[in-house]
């Protein structure tokens, strides 16, 4: 049982951090990307190659590059993937168009790419991915008790993410995307560099999507294109709409609605007709839900809050009001109106 | 030489396929610039159908048609019961992006209980071969290639020259206008969604009658493939949605057919990606800028 | 306290003055030409009134000047410096800073972030260092704050600070607008109607805020209509018509000129 709630648990924060970061790219850069998955999946890859060692040696497996380095530098090859990853399909991914058209856009290059990797043997071992991937730590500690260690590892990496996200947001830095976000031409006349600075958080977004599937190929100790395929790049999607637009502490609820209770408990839901009706079951009522929230509430579950400003950051008069104003409030860029009826 | 002519062949055929399952699209986006992400969903459904008749002893033909014929009344309903209602509630262009992705998932998940998640085999007799120019094409080739090009043709015709075509595009070029002018553009938006929705069935019946499988995931998977000729094309006219679906494919299998059979997905990929680097509003068509929804 | 050099800048004194030159500027409109090779020097400290029917090329030649409107020819100069390829932000960090006709304020920013987002050279601006923590700009930030505010409190407007930009009227928005321009600490200040819209004090408040300006060594161009607020601070008034320039001397000059006279009330 523990081992199945400190399971959940690391689902949980990978949810969250990556439900966190698409918000941040949608909210304070106004990047819809919708292709998130294919960072997560580079960043897998790249920490897999880089721990599993020489490629067509045991398992049969062909893949590129192969080496074995020790903990933590696959993470970080694997964050580092993804950050380049992000430069290099940035200028596509983000050119200036409208946001369904930016919307589909993303999600069709990460669909192919799924394809794409999945055909080619030698890249990334093909459709059977990477299987036998070591786990960080494991010579020291065993069964349950690595669970939670790795549990550790894994709040420590997201909430270092969330603070650098954080900073980002709330500094003169964070003021000027959100001037860009409402006005660009106006934020250029008055020195921002529009495109520079997008980049920046579209890079960003992409080391952590990068760390976060290194971390998931080290838990998981496998990936494969079925890790990342149609329907996984729809999670995160869902996640943010059902917990709010713009909203740090949405995100974390659409996490972990959808990461946690709707994906992973229902495994222990009884089977009920034929084995995997129960997932099907659970997409419908997905779907379902997302509709209903879309047409009562499209902001979310927890609509964002009005922008703090910076000027008012030492205001801790009353500290649960301030509390809830900065999980809350903190990366919301526009009302979420403006966004969706955009 | 055989590979690149066998290339030829089968990238004509899938170009087929794909400009069928394209126009459709751009029938739909072009007129109500909604971005129906769940257009592969009504193509599964359509390909499904006629799937089951088939089994179920109707002769193909007519399984094909009443495959196609679903997939204009779900699209017409789609349209009148899903998009009307939320367009009327003030959602705009992304929101309903949203919205047809959810009912897709819906419809899509839908299926795959039916189904059970199954892929089925469908099979029937392909029929004689015809060489033309040393490249091997059976009889179903050369109906679905017949068909597209019938359909595509009779589309033109009644978009030029019937009233109903005219308003069509009148709409689609002006809505406001339109409206103005006495056009009842609820009618016009509804037989643009049932014409664009027989495309989208016919499309999804002529996947599967080609690859010879059918399976929930038939048309979600084949989405990103229009999304791609869509993307480099833009929203013109049909014309040129053909000839980006037809080039794009005869590239694919050509140069598939010389490399690794997975390069052919990476070169639709690095099309994208170059599409959308260069000019993201495609190579020929005006890019939709307003945000206003018709329906 | 100088509220048109931040005080980052004074010790280094980097902003100065700068001279602004377009050569033979050229933009056309299929057959139309709205701007007709226009060549003018703006010298530093001067404050150029241009003046005009609508429809003269005005608002096009502001938007050549500020890099929005790339023109069919002719060559932009700042300090002897072919600028003519730069886009606006780059244009903007070199000192040449422009207001919009209809004000543009950011919407969803309070006004004192309206202000503080046109600060140059913010290390708080830098992704390096806002990763790295507030400590490394808060002090920076403080100073600037300080001067938006004073600022504000300057067109009365102080009571507005942290209301939302998008919430106030369009004359208000206007002086934000301007205001913010101001931030930016600008060598060279385009302003596109800057009195439309605003009430008479306040039109009265910006006549001598721009006198002072150009006292700095800024140099100032305005578009307008308002002829009291162009005879009180413009000491050189261009008129133009039809994309070109008619007249080029001080205001009696420019308003007496027969050809500007008959382009106001017909065209030619």
């Amino acid at each position: 049982m523990e081992y199945y709630i400190s399971t959940l648990a690391i689902y949980f924060v990978f949810y969250a951090v990556g439900a966190w970061t698409m918000n941040l790219q949608f909210g304070m850069g106004g990047i819809i990307n919708f292709g998130a998955i294919i960072f997560e999946a580079v960043g897998a890859y790249a920490a897999g190659v880089t721990s599993i060692g020489h490629s067509g040696f045991a398992l049969g497996e062909t893949y590129l590059f192969g080496t074995r380095w020790p903990f933590p530098m696959p993470l970080l090859v694997g964050g580092l993937a993804g950050g380049l990853l992000a430069a290099v399909l940035g200028p596509a991914m983000m050119r200036k168009m409208r946001k369904d058209y930016q919307a589909a856009g993303t999600l069709v290059i990460a669909i192919i790419a799924a394809q794409v990797v999945g055909q080619d043997q030698s890249l990334f071992n093909g459709s059977q991915g990477l299987a036998s991937v070591p786990q960080p730590m494991s010579q020291f500690v065993g069964g349950v008790g690595w669970q939670w260690l790795f549990f550790g590892l894994c709040v420590v990496v997201g909430l270092a993410c969330y603070f650098i996200m954080q900073r980002m947001s709330r500094s003169p830095f964070g003021r000027s995307l959100r001037a860009i976000r409402d006005d660009e031409e106006a934020a250029s006349a008055l020195g921002k560099n529009p495109w520079a600075t997008r980049m920046i958080v579209f890079v960003v977004g992409g080391v952590v999507f990068g760390l976060m599937g290194a971390l998931m190929v080290e838990f998981l100790t496998a990936w494969a294109p079925s890790s990342w395929g149609y329907n996984e790049t729809f999670d995160l999607l869902v996640a943010i709409f059902l917990g709010g637009l713009g909203n740090q502490l949405g995100a974390l609820l659409g996490g972990f609605i959808v990461g946690v209770v709707l994906l992973q408990l229902t495994a222990f839901l009884p089977t009920i007709g034929y084995p995997g009706l129960t997932f099907s079951l659970v997409w419908i009522l997905i779907g379902l839900v997302w509709v209903v929230v879309l047409w009562f509430r499209p902001k979310g579950i927890i609509p964002a809050r009005p922008d703090l400003q910076l000027a008012q950051l030492g205001d801790r008069s009353r500290p649960w009001a301030w509390l809830w104003r900065r999980a809350t409030g903190s990366v919301q860029m526009l009302e979420p109106e403006r966004l969706l009826s955009e | 030489m055989q590979i690149f002519l066998s290339g030829v062949g089968f990238g004509i055929i899938a170009g087929a396929i794909l400009s069928i399952s394209a126009i459709g699209f751009s029938l739909q986006f072009g007129l109500t610039n909604i971005f129906n992400l769940g257009y592969g969903a009504i193509m599964s459904l359509a390909a499904l159908v006629a799937y089951s008749l088939g089994g179920a002893g109707v002769p193909l033909w007519a399984a094909a048609l009443v495959g196609t014929i679903i997939g204009g009344i779900a699209s017409l309903l789609e349209g009148r019961f899903v998009f009307r209602p939320f367009a009327r509630r003030g959602a705009g262009v992304f929101e309903l992006a949203m919205v047809s992705v959810a009912v897709g998932l819906i419809a899509e998940y839908i299926m795959a209980a039916f189904t059970k998640s199954q892929t089925f085999a469908f099979r029937f007799p392909t029929g004689a071969e015809f060489h033309a120019f040393d490249i091997v094409f059976t009889t179903t080739d050369v109906v679905i290639i017949a068909i597209a090009v019938g359909s595509i043709a009779v589309l033109e015709l009644g978009l030029h020259t019937t009233r109903l075509g005219i308003t069509m595009r009148a709409t689609s070029a002006n809505p406001a206008l339109a409206r103005a002018s006495g056009i009842d553009t609820g009618t016009v938006v509804g037989s643009v969604w049932f014409v664009s929705g027989l495309f989208c069935g016919l499309g999804g019946v002529a996947l599967a009658l080609t690859y010879q499988t059918v399976t929930y995931l038939t048309g979600p998977s084949y989405l990103p493939y229009i999304l791609a000729v869509i993307v480099v094309a833009g929203i013109g006219s049909i014309g040129y949605a053909v000839i980006v679906s037809v080039a794009l494919d005869l590239i694919v299998q050509i140069s598939g057919g010389f490399g690794a059979s997975s390069y052919n997905v990476a070169i639709a990929l690095g099309i994208l990606v170059l599409a959308l680097l260069i000019r993201p509003q495609g190579i020929f068509g005006r890019f939709f800028e307003k945000e206003e929804v018709t329906v | 306290m100088n509220l048109v050099t931040s005080p980052a800048h004074e010790e280094s004194g980097t902003r100065g003055t700068a001279t602004l030159e377009c050569r033979d500027v050229l933009v056309r409109y299929g057959a139309q030409r709205a701007v007709d090779g226009v060549s003018l020097v703006f010298a530093p400290g001067s404050v150029t009134g241009i003046i005009g029917p609508n429809g003269a090329g005005k608002s096009s030649l502001l938007n050549v000047l500020a890099g929005s409107l790339r023109p069919d020819a002719g060559r932009l100069f700042l300090d002897r410096r072919d600028i003519s390829r730069w886009p606006p932000f780059r244009r903007a960090r070199a000192g040449l800073v422009r207001t919009f006709q209809g004000a543009r304020v950011f919407a969803d920013l309070s006004v004192l972030d309206n202000l503080l987002v046109a600060v140059p050279d913010h290390r708080g601006d830098q992704f390096v260092s806002a990763v790295i923590g507030a400590r490394s700009w808060q002090r920076q930030e403080r100073r600037e704050v300080d001067r938006a505010r004073h600022l504000l409190a300057e067109f009365d407007l102080t009571r507005l600070a942290h209301e939302r930009a998008g919430n106030l009227s369009g004359g208000q928005q206007k002086i934000v607008e301007y205001l913010r321009a101001l931030m930016a600490e600008p060598r060279v200040l385009l302003l596109d109607e800057p009195s439309s819209g605003m009430a008479p004090p306040i039109v009265e408040h910006l006549r001598s805020d721009l006198a002072r300006l150009a006292g700095s060594g800024c140099c100032v161009i305005v578009i307008e209509h308002e002829m009291g607020l162009v005879q009180a601070v413009c000491e050189r008034v261009v008129g133009m018509a039809n994309g070109e320039v008619i007249v080029d001397g001080d205001f009696s000059t420019a308003v007496g000129n027969e050809f500007l006279q008959a382009a106001y009330i017909g065209r030619r």
